[in-house]
Formats: C-alpha cells, sequence, structure tokens
C-alpha cells in the first residue's frame, strides 16, 4: 500500500492528536452524552479543536466519532444516526485540516463482549464497522483508525469491516494493561499474538493507546517494535488518573510527557500522538521535544 | 461416606468451577447432593474455594477476564443447583445487592461483571441497568429491602453522583444499607471522601468487600 501517510513516517515521526473527550468535557460536554451527538450541535467546537491541535503541530487529528459505532448509538438512542453523524463529523474535520495534513476516521470499540462470552458474533461487529467506516470515508477521511480495543477478536473484526470498502489505509491500536507477567489485553492476548494476527489481517500500522501513560508506553514500544513488520503509533495517557476532591484529573506535566515521547520515538515508533489527559499543550511540547 | 470419597467429590467442583467447565461443575454438584454431600460443604469447600483461587490467580495476571467469567458462569450453575437447598434467611457473607452504573453513565462491562461474581459468590442481584438515578437506586433497595448498593461508573464526571447515593441513604437513616462502589476512576481517597462503605479494584476485589461488608454487619 502506498499512502501519503505512510511516505511522510518515512521522512520524520508522524504527529497525531491528543484526547478530544477531555477537550469536550473541558468545553462543558455534560456527563452522560455521547460526544458524537455534538457533532451535530456543538460542531464548531468539535472543529475549533481539531484546529487547536493542527496548530499545535499534529499532521493528523482523529474525528470525534470514537463512540459512533452503531452498536455504541443504539444505547443513546441514536441508531438511525449512524451514517448522518459519523459524515458530519468527517466533514467537520475535513474543512479545517490544512493543505497537506490528514484526518483520520476514528471508530472506538463496542463495549460489548463477543460470542460465547457475550451476545456479539463477529459478523454482527464486522457490519457494524463497515457501516461507520463506510460514512466516515463518505465524509472524506484519508484512513480509518481503530482505536482502543481490548480485544483482538473485535479488533480483528473492526479491521475487517473497513476493509470490505476497498484499498484503504487502517490502523489499528490495542490497549493493553501491564500486569506482572507483561503487556496483555484485557482479554488476555499479549503483543506478539495481538501484532501477528491484525498484520495478517492486513493492518498498515499497528497501534497502541490509552489505558497505559507515556513512562509504560516507553517498554510497550520496544516489545511491539520487537515484533511488527508494519509502521507504529503509540498515544500515550498523560500519566495515571489523580482524583481529589472528587474530580479526576491526569495531572502529568506536558513537558514529561514529550520526554517520554522522545524514548517512544528512539524505541521506535514513527507515529506519536496522545490520549485521555492530553491537549494541544502536550502535542505543543511533543513537538517541541522532537525537533 | 468415607473422607476420601466425600474429598475426590469436592475437589473435581472445585475444578471444574477453576477451569470455567459449565455442565462439569452443575454436572459434579448434582452428583454430590444425590450421594448426600452436605450444601454448605459443596457451596464452601467447593464452589467458594474454586472462585477464591480464580481471584488469586487474576490478581496475579495468571488468567484474564474471559477465564474469570467462565468459572463465574460454572458457579452459577452450581449455584442454580444449590439454591432450593439453602435456607430463605441470608446466609453469612451473602445477601441482596441492588446494582447498576451510575447516572450518566452507559458504560456496563465492569458492572455486568460484578453482577455475574457477586451472584455466583451467593448473592441476589437486582439488576437496575445503566444510567441509574441516585434515588432510584436507594427506592428499589429500600423496596426490594437490600442490604448494599453497588454503584459502578467509567466516567470522571459521572462518579459524582455516588455521592448522592450515599447522601441519601443518610438522609433516609438507613446505616444498614451498605455502598460499594468501583469502576475505573474509582479510588480509596474518593471512596474516603464520599463516605461509601467500600471500593473494588476490581471485579474479583469488589465481590471481596462485598462479602467484608456482608460479615461485619452479622
Amino acid at each position: 500500500m502506498t499512502h501519503a501517510l505512510l511516505e511522510l513516517a518515512e521522512r520524520r515521526t508522524v504527529i497525531f492528536d491528543g484526547a478530544m473527550g477531555t477537550m469536550l468535557m473541558a468545553a462543558g460536554l455534560p456527563a452522560g452524552e455521547n460526544p458524537v451527538s455534538w457533532n451535530l450541535d456543538k460542531g464548531e467546537l468539535v472543529g475549533d479543536i481539531h484546529r487547536q491541535y493542527y496548530e499545535a503541530g499534529s499532521d493528523a487529528v482523529h474525528t470525534n466519532t470514537f463512540l459512533g459505532n452503531p452498536l455504541k448509538l443504539h444505547q443513546s438512542g441514536l441508531l438511525e444516526k449512524t451514517a448522518f453523524l459519523n459524515e458530519k463529523a468527517a466533514k467537520i474535520a475535513r474543512k479545517v485540516c490544512p493543505e497537506g495534513k490528514f484526518v483520520a476516521g476514528d471508530m472506538g470499540p463496542t463495549g460489548q463482549f463477543m460470542k460465547p462470552l457475550g451476545e456479539l458474533s463477529p459478523e454482527e461487529a464486522e457490519e457494524s464497522y463497515f457501516r461507520q467506516a463506510e460514512a466516515l470515508l463518505t465524509g472524506g477521511v484519508d484512513f480509518i483508525s481503530i482505536e482502543t480495543m481490548f480485544s483482538l477478536e473485535e479488533a480483528l473484526s473492526a479491521l475487517r469491516g473497513a476493509k470490505r470498502l476497498g484499498d484503504i489505509l487502517v490502523i489499528a491500536a490495542m490497549t493493553y494493561n501491564r500486569t506482572k507477567k507483561g503487556f496483555f489485553t484485557m482479554m488476555g492476548e499479549g503483543v506478539a499474538q495481538c501484532v501477528a494476527a491484525l498484520e495478517e489481517a492486513g493492518a498498515d500500522v499497528i497501534g497502541s493507546n490509552c489505558t497505559l501513560g507515556s513512562a509504560d508506553m516507553i517498554d510497550l514500544t520496544k516489545e511491539i517494535k520487537g515484533v511488527a513488520q508494519k509502521p507504529v503509533l503509540i498515544q500515550p495517557n498523560a500519566g495515571q488518573p489523580v482524583t481529589r476532591k472528587g474530580i479526576t484529573s491526569y495531572e502529568q506535566p506536558p513537558a514529561e510527557f514529550a520526554e517520554h515521547g522522545k524514548a517512544i520515538r528512539e524505541a521506535g515508533a514513527q507515529m506519536i500522538g496522545g490520549c485521555c489527559g492530553t491537549n494541544a499543550d502536550f502535542i505543543r511540547e511533543l513537538v517541541k521535544a522532537l525537533n | 461416606m468415607n473422607k476420601e470419597v466425600l474429598v475426590d467429590r469436592l475437589k473435581e467442583i472445585y475444578q471444574a468451577v477453576v477451569e470455567g467447565k459449565v455442565e462439569d461443575a452443575s454436572g459434579r454438584v448434582e452428583q454430590a447432593l444425590n450421594s448426600g454431600i452436605t450444601v454448605d460443604d459443596i457451596l464452601n469447600r467447593g464452589l467458594i474455594a474454586a472462585m477464591d483461587l480464580v481471584g488469586e490467580k487474576f490478581g496475579e495476571g495468571d488468567i484474564f477476564i474471559p477465564q474469570v467469567l467462565w468459572s463465574a458462569k460454572a458457579m452459577q450453575a452450581g449455584m442454580d443447583l444449590l439454591k432450593p437447598h439453602l435456607a430463605e434467611t441470608n446466609r453469612s457473607g451473602t445477601g441482596k445487592v441492588v446494582i447498576g452504573t451510575a447516572k450518566g453513565d452507559i458504560h456496563d462491562i465492569g458492572k455486568n461483571l460484578v453482577a455475574i461474581m457477586l451472584e455466583g459468590a451467593g448473592f441476589q442481584i437486582i439488576d437496575l441497568g445503566v444510567d441509574v438515578a441516585p434515588e432510584r437506586f436507594v427506592e428499589k433497595a429500600l423496596e426490594d429491602k437490600a442490604d448494599l448498593i453497588a454503584v459502578s461508573a467509567l466516567l470522571t464526571t459521572t462518579m459524582q453522583s455516588m455521592a448522592e447515593v450515599v447522601s441519601l441513604i443518610r438522609e433516609r437513616q438507613v446505616p444498614s444499607l451498605k455502598v460499594l462502589i468501583g469502576g475505573a476512576p474509582v479510588d480509596m481517597a474518593f471512596c474516603r471522601e464520599i463516605g461509601a462503605d467500600a471500593y473494588g479494584t476490581d471485579a474479583v476485589d469488589g465481590v471481596r468487600k462485598a462479602k467484608e461488608l456482608m460479615a461485619a454487619r452479622l
């Protein structure tokens, strides 16, 4: 596959964006509301968050569609708006995307367990991701970015769903816990197993995001790079959350995140961004540290 | 029955639950009941002892959520057969739980996991689902004479409604009704701050805390 994103990654480290949810909550997103609905009600605000990331130095930003899977939207009573909301989100990002930069169509997990543990069949999951990816592409994203997958089987369903739309670039990012025995997904899949299966299924970029802070991500990057053939995208959280006076927040200084970002690049990641708790300041610091 | 046979039978039940073999577990429990092994032995030395080991292995990172769930299901299958034999009164360490996800929060994986495991541990479960208002938790708990309210939250913004559950219980002056909280953003500091009775770091720990709360009550 040739793609401008991969070409850029060969020349220098590609910078992704930081969190969307963190910025939306800072802008007043009420608890419990599906942020995807803000593409409709507060499109300008969502676009402004994208713009802040581009200005901070992001080469690619994620559409505000992490919870835009039809199975997720169903829980918020937005099922019939799946195509509309995802397409709209893609258009919002496209509109503020500078020439030569990228829009990533974000797809997060359905939140359900696959059979036989849960009720979700691989076919149903694949179909739901196909529908979301189709709308994102119609809205004009440059590629699809599957994120925060805690189950390899679901990640593979998402990958198959996206790839049904043709020869499009797909990033597949798992989220790992650090246990006493090493890095594993919530379902117990190890790094080597995940990377091999995702590459076999056609992932163009192998990623990991969320759960871990930037310090742990350095070690994880080394492990992923030990087995991955494809380029690697790493998006750590801003450290671990801290609760004070009932308010939970991420308190890592952006400069520390950026220092860890350097180590993540040294460990071999070709693409770096941020996840929960990161904002435009983190991306700005990261760009500064990497230059 | 001689002691060796008894130990062997209980070990088979224990093993079936540890390995998460649902049909095996119910078959072994039925066999044990038919051969006159007491419900107490089956429950405590078979099913509960097995789940204790499962919890320990999970904590050590030797097994993961799917294995824990299969074991909980196997335990559940055994429990279903024991239920008719259990006394109507609350058994020590078990009770009635009203469970749900905090108001504004629609994340239910963690809540479902805890509900399955609590049921496996012998608790009676009333699952109110997701996005549950504090008033509803308390109303339902009082109406059904529950012993415990278990609230789960994934979002930092929705965990505040856990504090409302606690203050509603204080308002109603029902100190015997306990509150257990859990979910990714919840920690000991938050639990103390809002005055909840306990918090679980994960599903296994949540069940442990629920049992402790019930034991302390007796």
